[in-house]
């Protein structure tokens, strides 16, 4: 599984981006480091949760004008900066759906499906992709998440556990259940 | 009712780029901290009464 560069960095990487914060604390001008490294990433992560574009960039827009406000709240715990913006990337996306201005959605790519099901059947049809489509409109919400960040962004358990607040063994256990609620709703009969 | 897009196409990073640039978010934070502050409350009270009374 390819690994996310973006998370995984040297400590001596997290050390700089610890100054960066610090300046950014003193003043906002000086986010504009940290901006450049992880909007893309961000708006990326917001896209493929909802429908419209435009929505996607409001919510990533508003992601960074809220970390830019609550930077002062910011502590280093030794994970990436880019934890702390996906957190706060998620909470925003759930207030969106909440105040219903975007829609959940679930972004996938055929070759990447493909490869999921490849765990479950042989047999690739298009009757039993729609139906994998559908198993997966079936789970929780917690369980997609879990499913969508592991299986189709590729992230690691222990970034995974970062960004939805869990350790990242919670995570790959968590995930592994999900999976196997996942194959649970592909099998059964309708 | 969750919506699942096949293969969407994503916008490229020179695109992303163009239309989040970081000078507007700024500039929204500015305006977010300044409408933020207790104080332009309390003035703006405090100026109201002068004019009031």
């Amino acid at each position: 599984m390819a690994v996310n560069m973006a998370y995984h960095q040297s400590a001596f990487r997290l050390d700089e981006e610890m100054k960066l914060v610090e300046r950014a604390k003193e003043d906002p001008r000086y986010f504009a480091p940290l901006y450049e490294r992880y909007h893309e990433a961000i708006f990326r992560y917001v896209f493929k949760r909802v429908d419209e574009i435009e929505n996607a960039y409001d919510i990533t827009s508003c992601v960074f004008i809220k970390a830019m406000g609550s930077i002062q709240k910011y502590e280093n715990r030794g994970v990436p900066f880019s934890s702390w913006l996906f957190r706060i990337a998620k909470s925003e996306l759930y207030q969106s759906f909440r105040d219903k201005k975007a829609r959940r959605t679930v972004s996938i790519d055929s070759v990447t499906l493909k490869q999921v099901m490849d765990d479950f059947t042989d047999d690739s049809s298009e009757e039993n992709r729609a139906k994998l489509l559908k198993a997966m409109g079936k789970l929780k919400e917690a369980q997609l998440q879990l499913i969508e960040m592991r299986f189709f962004e590729k992230r690691s358990f222990r970034e995974i556990g970062e960004i939805v607040g869990l350790s990242e063994n919670n995570a790959k256990v968590k995930t592994f259940r999900a999976l196997l609620k996942l194959k649970d709703l592909f099998y059964q009969k309708e | 009712m969750i919506k699942i897009l096949l293969d969407r196409e994503e916008p490229s990073s020179e695109q992303i780029r163009q239309r989040m640039d970081f000078e507007s978010i700024l500039g929204g934070a500015k305006y977010q901290n300044w409408i933020m502050n207790p104080w332009i409350y309390v003035l703006g009270g405090v100026f109201t009464a002068l004019i009031w009374f």
